[in-house]
């Protein structure tokens, strides 16, 4: 995403060029996680969940691991953990190569001032940390999924059909869109400014939702995993 | 002490389908038990059972090393390898890798990797990813994963299923030798007689979810000869049938010979004298084996 954003800094750059008092690091923030946002939810948590539990469903492992002297609750929290560490790792490795981007791209059009001004650290670091509050509902959901069917195409197929979905509501200005977690992170990186979102604390309606969404589908897939998951 | 003790063990996948019927499993240790039965007899359903694989719904007794397998299953686990069916490996890891893996779990000594792999003549292929291994060699890896914690008890599901002669008399070696030298205690299934009948001590023969035969691999030899019958063809049978029936019982007659139940090479002898004795000449006696293989065959008919 950043490599494509500084590709269409450099192409449309003139279109581009910060007024006075302007930072540019703005727009470029502006597009970059818009078009995260729109990607991120749907194909990178959704891709990763089904990939993290297919390597075990297509290798026929789940036999060999159940079979460990480990507890099963040890085996679910590991591959939970597991997973959040690989989105948390996206963010860590997305941001430096996002500022690199920009950088790189202020370089070689000097006009566009990106290597005069700064990005907004701090709200930078707010906008990943909601953005991952925001991802957890939906990479429960798909993590109960991908221990539901072995077959990997399912919870996909359920993803593009939440995408849909949520497409649908947003361009519908929908209100329920509130209650669709497919909606979530791009609702954090480009709040809709036809709804109004109630804030909880430092944390939006929707965001508060995510993490009911994660509470009540681990709870759900760690039932199924202890009880009835066999590999 | 009795490794693996199952009391009424039961299973269904339905309600009406009753896979397992009542499994009582005795492996003592040190002993390589051969657990046979044809496809779909329920083998591999048992070993899922004894494992934790599969949920014990009847709630019959599973006992592993003495203890109940539900209230001690990290204990058991910790002291038992096991390789169901087609071996667990992650193909896109080096074989090393996959060892790894389950060295980490099982908090091994790093140094048992390589001996494992020298024990299963793997040490040239250790970096090969897995995709490019044979499958001698995957059976193999997952053997070698099997032994990594130097477990009591191996449970080996169809070890030798799909290798090829060598690769069988290979296993076979290695698991005599892991008997003998570490005293390890084998549990291996298998749907084919010959495949197993060289190396175990102890045999179980599961038909239609029962078990039909349990005991020592002698004992099924003994049961061997109890099925074998002489066949006796003399100048008069009629008379001959009257003379060997005064002293052994199980004889039927029909129209060119006679048959008696055989019991040991000194009643054959006895036959003979018996019928010198009475001016009857004999024509052909002979013994007729059942082998081990159709007997197999006919107790799983049952």
């Amino acid at each position: 995403m950043p490599a494509f954003v500084s590709f269409v800094f450099l192409s449309k750059w003139k279109h581009l060029v910060p007024q006075q008092g302007h930072n540019p690091w703005d727009d470029f923030t502006e597009m970059s996680w818009k078009g995260m946002g729109f990607i991120y939810t749907p194909f990178f948590i959704v891709l990763l969940t089904c990939l993290f539990f297919n390597i075990e469903h297509k290798s026929n492992t789940w036999k060999h691991i159940f079979t460990l002297p480990i507890l099963k609750s040890s085996i679910y929290i590991s591959k939970l953990l597991t997973l959040i560490v690989f989105v948390v790792i996206f963010y860590i490795l997305y941001i430096p190569i996002w500022i690199g981007c920009g950088f790189a791209v202020g370089l070689i059009k000097p006009q566009l001032q990106l290597t005069t001004h700064s990005p907004d650290y701090i709200s930078l670091f707010s906008l990943c940390f909601h953005s991952f509050i925001s991802s957890l509902g939906i990479l429960a959901i798909h993590f109960w999924l991908s221990i539901r069917f072995k077959n990997m195409i399912i919870p996909i197929g359920i993803a593009v059909l939440g995408c849909i979905i949520w497409i649908a509501l947003y361009q519908g200005r929908a209100e329920q869109i509130t209650y669709f977690p497919y909606a979530y992170n791009y609702s954090t990186v480009n709040p809709p400014l036809w709804l109004n979102l109630k804030k909880f604390g430092i944390f939006p309606q929707h965001e508060i939702f995510s993490l009911l969404y994660f509470a009540i589908f681990t709870s759900l897939s760690y039932r199924y995993f202890i009880k009835t998951f066999k590999g | 002490m009795t490794i693996i003790e199952t009391q009424n063990l039961e299973f269904a996948f339905s309600k009406n389908d009753l896979v397992l019927k009542g499994l009582n499993l005795k492996v003592e240790q040190g002993s390589i038990y051969g657990f046979l039965g044809p496809n779909g007899s329920g083998k591999t359903t048992t070993i899922r059972l004894l494992l934790g694989l599969l949920p014990n719904t009847k709630n019959s007794i599973i006992k592993l090393f003495g203890h109940n397998f539900h209230d001690n299953r990290i204990n058991i686990l910790s002291k038992t390898g096991s390789l169901i069916e087609q071996p667990s490996l992650y193909e896109h890891l080096s074989g090393f890798d996959n060892l790894e893996i389950t060295r980490m779990i099982r908090n091994v000594n790093k140094n048992r990797i390589g001996k494992v792999l020298e024990i299963l003549d793997l040490k040239t292929a250790s970096a090969k990813k897995v995709k490019d291994y044979s499958l001698g060699m995957k059976q193999r890896l997952g053997l070698a994963i099997a032994l990594l914690s130097e477990p009591e008890l191996l449970i080996l599901d169809e070890p030798v299923n799909g290798l090829d002669p060598n690769g069988i008399i290979e296993i076979r070696e290695l698991i005599l030798k892991l008997n003998k030298e570490n005293g390890i205690t084998f549990f291996l299934s298998s749907h084919l007689l010959s495949e197993i009948e060289k190396i175990v001590t102890h045999l179980g023969v599961l038909s239609n979810g029962k078990l039909v035969f349990q005991g020592e691999y002698s004992d099924l030899k003994e049961l061997q000869n109890k099925s074998a019958t002489i066949h006796i063809e003399t100048s008069d049978n009629d008379k001959s049938f009257h003379v060997i029936n005064s002293r052994f019982q199980s004889l039927s007659i029909s129209n060119s010979h006679l048959i008696v139940q055989y019991q040991n090479k000194e009643q054959i002898a006895t036959i003979c004298k018996m019928l010198v004795e009475t001016d009857i000449s004999i024509y052909k006696m002979q013994l007729q084996n059942n082998d081990l293989e159709n007997m197999f065959l006919e107790i799983t008919k049952e």
